[in-house]
Parts: C-alpha cells; sequence; structure tokens
C-alpha cells in the first residue's frame, strides 16, 4: 500500500499544470454555441460586473487618455472572434498593477499597469489579453450564464429585468463569483495560458510586434509588482516559458510588427 | 451465515425430500456470487462499465467519486430506468420417465428505476447525492412438470408443481463529494448506505404416481444494513489519458435473517400420515464483504472518440473467492448531438470450482457482457436508449443432498432508458 501511495505522488507530480479540455465531448461543443439571447444575457451581466469593478476602483477621469485605449482596444477587438460584442474599454485610478474583463466586452486596464507599459504594443497586448478572456467567455462558461433555462427562472435576462426578491438575491450570488473569480480566485491556468496566446495571435494580425505581451510580462516579472499579479495569475515565468514556445514555435519575431513606442508616450501622460 | 442456515433446515426439512429444490444451498436467491449485476448510469451503462477513469457526470458517485470534480457545467441529474429479463436454466435436471430430460427455468423480471444522481458545484469542490439499486431479482412463476423420474424405486412423480415468488433488491444511497486538486488531479469520496430486502416464498407439491405426497412451503425474509464508502482519485498523466483508481467495501452492521419452513413427507419415507414437521430458523450472522479496488484507464483522441478500459480485483474473504473482473468501453459521435456507445465486460463468479463427490455446492456461473446504446443531445438534456446482454455458463448442484452436477446457462438481456439535465 505504501508503494501504492509513491507510485501515485509520483504520477501525480508532472501533471500538475496541464489542461482538462480534452474531456469535452462532440455535444459540449455544439452546447457552446451561443444565441442572441445568450449573448444579450452576457453582455447585460458584464454590464452588472462592470459596476461593481467601478465600485471597487474608480474610473481615472481622462477623457483623452481613455478615448486613446479605447481606439487601441477597439483595434484590437477588430482580430477577435466576436464581432457580435462591443467592447468598451476604461482606465481604473489605483496603483494596483492589474487588468481586467467582464463578459460582454466590459474591459479594464489600471493606471499603476498602465504606468508600467512601455510602448502601444504592449498596450495591446494587455487588452488584447483581457479581450481573450471575453471572446473565449471564460467567466460565461465557468457560471454557465445563459439567455435561458438559468436557474429555471426563465433565463439571466429574466433575473436582471425580474422583479426583485429572490432573482436579486440569485443574480448577486453569480455576481460575487464572477467578482471573486477577477480579484482573489483568479481564472483557470488553462485559461491564463490560453489568453496569452490568443493575444500575441492577436498582436501578430494587428500588425504589432508579437513579442510584446512577454516584454511586458517579464518586465512585471522582474519587478516588486510581480507577487501582485502571482496573486490572480499563473506564475509569470511559467507564462513567459510559455509565449517563447509558442511564439518559436510559429516563427514569430520582434520585427514582424510595430512598437509604436513615441505615439505611446506622446498619448499616456498623466495628469 | 445464510449457507449455514439453509443446510439446517434442509437437514430438518429434506432428508426425504424427493427433489429439493426448494431450499436448496445450491440454488441462489439474489445473485450475491457476483458483483456487476446492475450497471449504473448511462453512459456508464453504454460502456460496459469501463468507467473507473471518466466518471464525469453523477453517476461517478457509484464508479468512482473523483469524477464529479470534473463534471462539465454547474449541475447535472441523471435518470435511468432498466427493464430487465433474466433467465436462468439448469440443464436437464428434470429427467423424464418416457426418456430424454427438461431444463429448469428461472425468470427474473422487472422495470427497476435503478439510478438518480444529481451534482453541482458547492463551495470549492462538487457535492453530489445518488441512489444506485446494484442487484434486483424479481421472479413470480408457477410450473407444473409431469411424469418425472424419482429418487424411489419402482416409483415416479406423476406431477410436480413449483410455485416462486422472489424479490431481491440491495441498495445504495447517499452522499459524495469531490475535489479538484489541480486541473488534472482529482479527488472524491462517497458514502453510501447499503441497503438490502429480500422475501423468497417458495412452494411446492410432489405428488407420486400411487398417490403419495410430498409438500414443502417456505418463506425467507432477508434484510441487511451496512456502509460502503468509495475514495477515488482521478488523474491524467499526459494530454488525453486519464487514469482512475478507487477503493471500496461494505461493512455491514446488521444482518437478519429468518426462515420460516412446512414440510410433509410421505410415508415410504419413514413419515407418518399426517405428519406435518414446522419451523422458524433465524441468523443474524453477517456477510464478510470483499475489498474492491478498480483501475481504469480511457483516451480521448478527439472529441468525438473516446476508449476506456477497467480492471476491477474482489478480495477474498471467508464466504467469497477473490474475481478479477475487466472491461472495455467507447463512445463515438456520429454527430454532435448523436452519440453511440457500446462495451464488453466479464462478471465472473465468486464461488469455489465445485467438486466431485461433494454435496450442496454453491453454484459457479461466469458471465460476459455486452452494451450498446445511443445518446441524443440537446443543448442542457440528452436521452439514451440502450441494451445490455449477458451470457453465462457454468456448474450447479440444485438438489439437496445429492452429489450430481448439473450445468447452467444464463441469458439476461436489459434495455434501459437514461435522461440527463444539465443547468
Amino acid at each position: 500500500m505504501k508503494s501504492l501511495v509513491v507510485l501515485l505522488i509520483l504520477i501525480t507530480i508532472p501533471i500538475l499544470s496541464l489542461s482538462r479540455d480534452y474531456r469535452k465531448r462532440a455535444h459540449h461543443m455544439e452546447a457552446e454555441t451561443y444565441g442572441r439571447e445568450d449573448v444579450e444575457a452576457e453582455v447585460m451581466f458584464g454590464r452588472e460586473l462592470a459596476v461593481k469593478i467601478v465600485g471597487t476602483y474608480p474610473l481615472l477621469r481622462d477623457r483623452e487618455l481613455t478615448m486613446y485605449v479605447n481606439k487601441i482596444g477597439k483595434y484590437m477587438a477588430l482580430y477577435s472572434n466576436r464581432p457580435e460584442v462591443e467592447f468598451r474599454f476604461g482606465i481604473l485610478n489605483t496603483d494596483h498593477v492589474n487588468a481586467y474583463s467582464a463578459p460582454g466586452g466590459y474591459i479594464f486596464i489600471t493606471k499603476g499597469c498602465l504606468m508600467l507599459v512601455k510602448d502601444e504594443s504592449e498596450l495591446a497586448g494587455i487588452l488584447a489579453h483581457e479581450i481573450a478572456h471575453v471572446s473565449e467567455r471564460h467567466i460565461v462558461k465557468e457560471l454557465n450564464i445563459r439567455g435561458e433555462s438559468v436557474v429555471g427562472l426563465g433565463g439571466l435576462s429574466a433575473l436582471l429585468s425580474g422583479p426583485a426578491g429572490t432573482v436579486e438575491k440569485t443574480l448577486s450570488v453569480f455576481l460575487d463569483q464572477a467578482y471573486e473569480l477577477l480579484f482573489s480566485k483568479g481564472y483557470k491556468m488553462q485559461q491564463e495560458y490560453d489568453a496569452d496566446r490568443i493575444a500575441t495571435e492577436m498582436l501578430y494580425l494587428a500588425g504589432y510586434d508579437p513579442h510584446a505581451l512577454k516584454r511586458f510580462l517579464q518586465r512585471i516579472g522582474n519587478s516588486e509588482y510581480r507577487d501582485q499579479m502571482q496573486k490572480t495569475h499563473p506564475g509569470i515565468s511559467d507564462r513567459v516559458v510559455a509565449l517563447d514556445k509558442f511564439l518559436s514555435t510559429n516563427k514569430l519575431r520582434e520585427d514582424d510588427g510595430k512598437r509604436f513606442e513615441k505615439r505611446f508616450v506622446r498619448m499616456v501622460r498623466f495628469k | 451465515m445464510e449457507k449455514g442456515l439453509k443446510k439446517d433446515l434442509l437437514g430438518w426439512l429434506g432428508l426425504s425430500s424427493l427433489f429439493a429444490f426448494l431450499l436448496s444451498a445450491g440454488v441462489v436467491f439474489a445473485d450475491e456470487f457476483h458483483y456487476r449485476n446492475f450497471i449504473p448510469g448511462e453512459r456508464a451503462a453504454g460502456m460496459g462499465g469501463a468507467y473507473t477513469a471518466i466518471s464525469d457526470d453523477p453517476s461517478g458517485a457509484f464508479h468512482n467519486p473523483a469524477g464529479l470534480a470534473l463534471i462539465i457545467g454547474n449541475k447535472l441529474s441523471v435518470n435511468v430506468n432498466a427493464y430487465h429479463v433474466s433467465d436462468k436454466s439448469y440443464v436437464r435436471v428434470l429427467p423424464r420417465t418416457t426418456g430424454g430430460a427438461d431444463d429448469w427455468t428461472l425468470r427474473s423480471s422487472g422495470l427497476v428505476p435503478n439510478f438518480f444522481g444529481i451534482a453541482q458545484k458547492f463551495g470549492p469542490g462538487v457535492v453530489g447525492f445518488s441512489y444506485a439499486v446494484t442487484d434486483s431479482i424479481s421472479r413470480h412463476q408457477e410450473q407444473v412438470f409431469y411424469n418425472i423420474k424419482s429418487r424411489l424405486p419402482n416409483r415416479y412423480i406423476s406431477r410436480y408443481v413449483i410455485n416462486i415468488n422472489d424479490e431481491d433488491k440491495t441498495y445504495n444511497i447517499g452522499p459524495s463529494y469531490a475535489l479538484e486538486l489541480s486541473e488534472k488531479l482529482s479527488v472524491g469520496a462517497t458514502l453510501y448506505l447499503h441497503y438490502r430486502s429480500a422475501r423468497i416464498i417458495r412452494n411446492q407439491l410432489v405428488t407420486l404416481d400411487d398417490g403419495q405426497f410430498e409438500w414443502a412451503n417456505g418463506y425467507r425474509k432477508n434484510s441487511e444494513y451496512g456502509l460502503k464508502p468509495i475514495l477515488g482519485l482521478m488523474l491524467s498523466p499526459v494530454d488525453k489519458v486519464s487514469l482512475g483508481f478507487t477503493l471500496s467495501k461494505v461493512y455491514l452492521f446488521k444482518s437478519d435473517s429468518r426462515i420460516q419452513g412446512t414440510y410433509r413427507g410421505i410415508s415410504s419415507d419413514g413419515f407418518g400420515i399426517n405428519r406435518v414437521d414446522f419451523a422458524i430458523l433465524t441468523n443474524k450472522e453477517k456477510r464478510d464483504l470483499p475489498y474492491e479496488t478498480k483501475a481504469g484507464i480511457a483516451y480521448f483522441p478527439t472529441r468525438t472518440f473516446l476508449i476506456s478500459a477497467d480492471l476491477a480485483y474482489y478480495t477474498k474473504t471467508d464466504d467469497y473467492e477473490q474475481v478479477l473482473n475487466g472491461a472495455v468501453g467507447m463512445e463515438y459521435y456520429l454527430r454532435p448531438s448523436i452519440a453511440l456507445r457500446s462495451g464488453l465486460f466479464t462478471d465472473f463468479a465468486n464461488t469455489p470450482k465445485l467438486k466431485s463427490n461433494q454435496t450442496d455446492q454453491r453454484e459457479r456461473v461466469d458471465n460476459y457482457g455486452a452494451t450498446l446504446s445511443l445518446s441524443y443531445f440537446t443543448k442542457n438534456s440528452a436521452i439514451t436508449v440502450g441494451a445490455v446482454y449477458v451470457y453465462g455458463t457454468g456448474k450447479a448442484q440444485i438438489i439437496s443432498g445429492q452429489t450430481d452436477i448439473q450445468n447452467v446457462r444464463t441469458n439476461t438481456i436489459s434495455v434501459f432508458l437514461g435522461t440527463s439535465y444539465s443547468y
């Protein structure tokens, strides 16, 4: 029995970072097709979650800077697979270093994070990473947010527009779970790796330096903000290794795209 | 131990019995001589029970509780009903006076709601609750045979009447909890309440050609209570491969058995005319049930195809022999909304091989099964129809006190209908 336990531990050690996505069967993929009602529910839920996020960190009142971030973000969103979603971008007025996304296309980057960015391609990479969380419906799938059959109460749409009382409490539970995911629990490791990979693809397609996100992560990894970021994300060094592998496998070089450093410095000036 | 109880009653009842099928130790009441009489869960049943490394639906509570942590979606409930018909034939045990011999066949049939389960995320893990029927026998038959050879010289049985009313079911019900320790390692546990309830009523009247008759009537009740913890582990050493392990055992804490027997023998066997014997026997001795260890592997090469295999080992106990069973299964999606499943499995007997020159030995029948099912999926639900066929052959000693060994043949067909709902 003792040797069996040892064997199990030895088998277990190397598997801690693998995905279990392969368990999904064909009917799960079929079920993952989303209709108009599902998207409406997602946007409504995302809006409520965005209000909660802004309640935690207020928005930075800088119209010019917000417009610039929106321009870059909306440009990157053109390369996502969610044309039906209108992405919106905001800057949170906090020195905390992070970025957040709510279902339905609500994306936030903190002022602290923006201050560590060196060029436009890095900003595009961070926003693309958050766009990927939305386009892959990571929260939507985790909480099974649908336009119908949610908790048997006629769908999330009904929850959000329905009468007060129990339905509001149920919505509140969902929002709390999503909030916990963003601010303390974090996405699943594989979801973060997927978002990094998709963001790098988007950078390349959009004409930005495909190494931008990796470069930004390396900078965070070497800074005092590393632990802060790792509270809700996998180890930065692991993410960099995974991105390195992806970049080399696909032969993506730094000079495959632009950085737009000067434009970024010109546009991003904190008052 | 019930084996001893039967023997006691036979000693008292059967000394002069002409054809004592009635309470022979060799006749199985419930199928306690096999461990895989039902396969709970629609998907598991379709795959021949090769499910230890899959188990990612509520039936995982039974097959491998660690799989509950891997359920896709928030909640899921599964409900399975099975209609089964089982024939067990003791070959050529009724010798005719005109030559040749007839088989004696026991038939069990009935609709059994054999599984219900629900699972949902709770805290960091997944909590489940399930109900499974692991064995069910329901026999209600009346049989009459004419002109059969008897054990008495120069006498034959002109009419032999056997009436049978057997109900024997084993239930498992209880909660489960599973935890995903990492994205590829999960653990889980189920604690089932094990409950078995049996009522066996048998009546036989043997009339000889000279008018003498032997009559025997038996009423037997059994109940058993126990706990069955199941510990499970699920891991993935490489991508697209899953390994599952479980350990379980039924710990009985209460067992009651009661037999009421009435017997009227024939005078040529030393019984006085109109002498009727009557006895009530009780027993509280508990069966010694084995540890069950299962290991399974599943390979998911594509979204539309998977194969799996299981080995299940049951340890030797004071009452039963060790057993090793195997199963293989596959799942293939004909379309994203239609899945075809099939499987093969063994269900070997936990009794020893019968020896010559011994009496009242327990029967040994080794079963081989094949399964096939078809599932249709909609957005949040699925409906499954399937069938399980089991064929078995073996040996038995059906006539009490005799050293003769008979061949046994079994055929069982179960048709099941399952529904599941995810929300």
